[in-house]
């Protein structure tokens, strides 16, 4: 029998309806951090397949358009979705396979695969019921955990080396733009300092009205600080100027191109995006009123059915796969405002974004510091969340132990990659190896530490 | 003083000698896997075997000196407290030994016991600074060292079978299976006693396994048979050297260790007193002095830091055996092993899959024991933030090696590893979230004391509780204070009272003030300072006939 329980650190509960400015407010946070993640990758699927600078504008503003449907798919009961905010953006699982399949066979088969990697996710979703073995709370929160520590390392490269990583920019040549010196690079780290330091100010000490904006205000002070210390390129202002404000999208109308060899490696990101789903998902539904013993599989199921359906439109209009992201999900947590109006109020936003090439330009030129400075900190929290969601005081000496065995060996991953990198080939793309090595090994532990607890 | 009724001896009761024996034996077999730790710092300072032997030899000597001195009233703790080659020292000991070899490792733990002496009687006072939050953190991240350590172990004897599939099968299939094994016992065995020893039976077995299969070489082989069953190592010999730039990792591993010996003697004496309610600090600092003592030691003498040993508290934990008499028994038995260079010699060519194994699973321990310590407190958002930030600022140093190492030298101090980066970061974050609590917890309440008032404090405090997001535990003893004034006015005095309530928060404190116009009676005065007492962590009460009731508590948090 399921016990409930009120979380005290939630503001706002899925049906609850704060007033318009808190909604608009909100909904900026998870545009400021990721409307640059997703140009950024339409931007360089473009840059790899040829396409020309207009066609590159309509591909970011079907891949926002995307992110709009599938976010309102989440948030939105009567279509049978679970009805949860879980704002959506380019999916991280994706990532590699995407950019590796794009070199290959270009926009197209970018396309197909994701649409088959949406289907793939949708015949997942009656599994999740059968296989109750794996789909505990532990691995959920060990999921969870991973992509905090995850998330956490892309935040430290940011972070450390901001000019190596360097801006995009819309330009017509696609040109990535390298910050200058070493003096430039130290200073981007202390903003990036700042930045994470008035994130955790804001997030402890500020009252209840400006928590809701703990990831939008310091981040906006920091980007301008960066702008009054001459820390934004100039070439990156100059082609803000010259990106039109306004742009009708038009239906891309991709070809259809199949791979064989790419199939593996999409179908696996459809299976770790489950996986994903299942944890953030399960997070969410923690963290609201709804708070229980047991885990509500059935808004699970209906979250990831959405997800496949989003991946799939997201693949007929010709933009690679959108879905719900950890980030967004560890804002939404930080933050403490689940209301499903800033879902709406989010998809109107990306929507009215995907029209004004000007705006979405300008929010490229937040420096990577103070991203980084951003996901170090939505890092933290998901990692928070998946250490709550273990609840490591109750497990047993086999739960304990696979838990710490599978987080060493995700772990070694991050420290040490070349270890892993070596047994890679262009159709086994994987995003994150520590992702996929450390669920592996908790998977295979859990099972034969469940088999032991039967037997008893 | 309420004496369990489960404690079969207490620290100044005597077990029979045949009992005692056998216990000091126990311990040493649970002390003894950490001396996997010494061999691996002899390695590290690329040391010959002759001084990695008197190492072990030195490092077990200074543990039974330092045990005997803890058992000591005046000059130690007075309680059985084991100790062994300390996990929370072995980071920074490594990056002394790679840096400086073996001089360089005595000097800096002689270094690090300095510290923890002085440590020993600040820490009392600046404990706010370090609460359990920041120490399992550390655990985990010293975990998560051994852990990758024994794992590039792995990586190596696959590299070796890679190159060699002939040679390296052997010592790879010893590897896993030795890891297999543990796991089995420990999660498998219904016996205690197996799951206590899984490790070092394991590794005996395992050392069988490698000599009869001729894992071990051949200069393993001669310079074991070689080597004499008793011996006196040379001090002479003894090198000392100091590096500035190990100064904060070796103080942030004399901070785990101080901790450690308030939560290992707070456990003792938990275990031998019913009406335990705060621990004795006085017997607390004496421990944690010897302690460090303990360490400086070791570094005369050419060891490397020794710690009170978890594993061993556990035991007394569970045989509830506290006497004190068995830290004599089982320093002798030390002493024995210290001067029987085989045994030394044994130790230091361990194979290496048994290495890779031992600290696979020693790190697994230490990353579980260390979650399971921050998990109570992560709730609170400030703890949230400082360990989420902390861990993963930590974590960048094994991510992005090449930032840390281009750092200005000031710098360099507090980011040498990802221990010292970690802890900088989450004492400092603990520091400023402290301050700032100060000026914003305060709540007051009144309420008169009928049969319904009851409700009402329980309802408060739950609000009180749930607002400044401390757990209802902490906050119990202030409802039992409450509830005992209400009831002990209720019994002793005919008409209700109103009690004005202010509670305030403070850095790790919680401060209660409660008022009341009518005088607590006198003659029960006292009664009432000894209930109270056994609460709070410091308190005061004036109780004037013309002014009435004044109470002032205070509780650590």
């Amino acid at each position: 029998m399921s016990t409930k329980q009120k979380n005290t650190e939630i503001l706002y509960q899925f049906e609850d309806k704060p007033s318009f400015v808190t909604v608009f407010g909100v909904s900026f946070n998870y545009i400021i951090k990721f409307i640059p993640l997703s140009v950024s990758l339409p931007f360089l699927i473009a840059q790899l397949s040829g396409l020309s600078y207009q066609q590159a504008l309509n591909l970011i503003s079907m891949s926002l358009f995307a992110s709009a449907i599938s976010s309102l798919l989440q948030a939105t009961k009567k279509i049978g979705g679970p009805g949860i905010l879980a704002p959506s953006n380019y999916s991280t699982p994706f990532f590699a396979a995407t950019l590796a399949a794009v070199k290959i066979g270009g926009v197209s088969l970018v396309c197909t695969m994701t649409i088959l990697a949406g289907v793939f996710q949708i015949v997942l979703t009656p599994l999740l019921h059968k296989f109750k073995i794996i789909f505990t709370k532990h691995f959920a929160g060990f999921i969870l955990l991973m992509m905090g520590v995850w998330l956490g390392s892309l935040g430290v490269k940011e972070f450390f080396q901001p000019d190596q990583l360097g801006q995009l920019i819309l330009h017509a040549n696609f040109s990535v733009v390298q910050a200058a010196s070493s003096t430039v690079n130290g200073k981007l780290i202390l903003v990036g300092f700042f930045t994470l330091g008035l994130m955790c100010a804001f997030r402890i000490w500020s009252p209840f009205r400006y928590r809701l904006y703990c990831l939008l205000i310091p981040m906006l002070i920091g980007w301008g600080v960066s702008w009054f210390w001459g820390l934004i390129p100039q070439a990156i202002l100059q082609q803000i100027q010259q990106t039109p404000w306004f742009l009708v999208p038009h239906f891309l109308m991709p070809t259809w191109s199949f791979n064989f060899a790419f199939l593996l490696s999409f179908l696996l990101a459809g299976l770790l995006m489950t996986f994903s789903v299942f944890a953030l998902c399960t997070a969410v539904l923690e963290a609201s009123e709804e708070k229980s013993q047991e885990i509500n599989m059935k808004l699970v199921r209906r979250s990831n059915f959405m997800t496949g359906v989003g991946i799939i439109i997201s693949g007929f209009l010709g933009a690679a796969a959108q879905a719900m992201e950890p980030g967004s999900i560890a804002a939404t947590l930080l933050t403490g405002a689940l209301s499903k109006r800033i879902a709406y109020c989010y998809a109107l936003l990306l929507c009215l974004l995907a029209f004004c090439p000007h705006l979405f330009s300008y929010l490229l030129s937040i420096p990577a510091a103070v991203n980084g400075a951003a996901v170090l900190f939505l890092s933290a929290g998901l990692f928070l969340s998946g250490l709550r969601l273990l609840d490591i005081a109750k497990m047993n000496e086999g739960q304990a132990l696979s838990f710490s065995f599978a987080l060493l060996i995700g772990l070694i991953s991050v420290v040490t990659p070349e270890i892993y990198q070596q047994n890679y080939n262009e159709a086994l793309y994987f995003t994150e190896p520590a992702f996929v090595y450390g669920l592996v090994a908790f998977i295979i532990f859990s099972i034969i530490f469940t088999l032991k607890m039967r037997k008893k | 003083m309420k004496r369990p009724q489960d404690l079969l001896y207490s620290v100044d009761e005597s077990p029979s000698i045949p009992t005692m024996v056998g216990l000091a034996v126990q311990y040493l077999a649970t002390v003894a896997t950490f001396l996997i730790l010494t061999v691996l710092i002899a390695q590290t300072a690329k040391a010959t075997a002759v001084q990695s032997a008197s190492l072990i030899s030195m490092t077990l000597f200074a543990s039974a000196i330092a045990v005997i001195l803890q058992a000591n009233k005046r000059i130690g703790s007075g309680e059985l407290l084991p100790l062994s080659s300390a996990p929370a020292i072995f980071p920074p000991t490594m990056l002394a030994a790679s840096l400086g070899g073996l001089p360089l490792v005595f000097g800096m733990v002689i270094f690090c016991g300095i510290v923890q002496a002085i440590l020993a009687y600040l820490l009392p006072k600046i404990r706010f600074l370090f609460p359990p939050l920041v120490s399992g953190l550390l655990i985990v991240l010293i975990g998560l060292q051994l852990g990758f350590l024994g794992i590039n172990h792995y990586l190596a004897l696959w590299q070796a079978f890679v190159n060699n599939p002939t040679n390296g099968m052997g010592s790879l299939l010893l590897g896993v299976g030795v890891l297999a094994a543990i796991c089995f016992l420990y999660v498998f065995s219904r016996s205690v006693f197996l799951r206590c020893f899984s490790l070092l039976l394991v590794i005996v077995i395992g050392y069988i396994i490698a000599y009869c299969f001729g894992l071990l070489g051949q200069p393993a082989l001669t310079q074991i048979s070689q080597s004499r069953w008793l011996f006196i190592p040379e001090l002479s010999s003894n090198h000392f050297a100091f590096n500035s730039t190990l100064i904060v990792p070796f103080i942030i591993a004399g901070v785990i260790c101080a901790l450690k010996v308030i939560g290992s003697l707070s456990a003792i004496q938990k275990l031998q007193d019913d009406d335990w309610r705060k621990p004795n600090m006085q017997s607390i600092a004496k421990g944690s002095f010897v302690d460090g003592v303990g360490s400086i030691i070791a570094g005369l003498l050419g060891g490397t830091g020794i710690n009170v040993s978890s594993s061993s508290m556990a035991l007394t934990l569970m045989t509830k055996i506290a006497s004190r008499k068995i830290a004599y028994y089982f320093a002798a038995i030390l002493c024995l092993f210290a001067f029987c260079q085989k045994l030394s010699v044994i130790l230091v060519y361990l194979p290496v899959p048994l290495i890779a194994a031992a600290l696979v699973f020693l790190g697994t321990s230490l990353i579980y024991t260390g979650f399971k310590t921050v998990m109570p407190y992560i709730s609170v958002p400030k703890n949230a933030i400082i360990l989420g930030v902390s861990f993963m600022l930590g974590f960048s140093y094994g991510v992005y090696p090449d930032f840390y190492a281009h750092l200005p030298p000031a710098v360099e101090y507090f980011t040498g590893s990802a221990l010292a980066i970690s802890a900088v970061c989450a004492i400092l974050l603990n520091f400023i979230f402290s301050l700032s609590l100060g000026a914003s917890n305060h709540m007051s309440f009144e309420f008169t004391n009928t049969k319904s008032s009851l409700q009402h404090r329980h309802d408060f405090m739950t609000y009180v509780s749930h607002d400044w997001n401390i757990s209802v535990e902490d906050m119990q003893p202030i409802t039992i204070i409450l509830n005992l004034l209400a009831e002990s006015y209720a019994k002793l005095i005919d008409h209700t009272e109103t009690f004005l309530v202010n509670i305030s928060q403070n850095k790790q404190d919680i401060y209660v003030i409660i008022r009341c116009k009518q005088p607590f009676p006198e003659q029960n005065i006292q009664d009432l300072e000894v209930q109270i007492g056994q609460l709070s962590d410091y308190f005061s009460i004036k109780n004037k006939h013309d002014k009435g009731l004044y109470l002032k508590a205070k509780f650590l948090l």
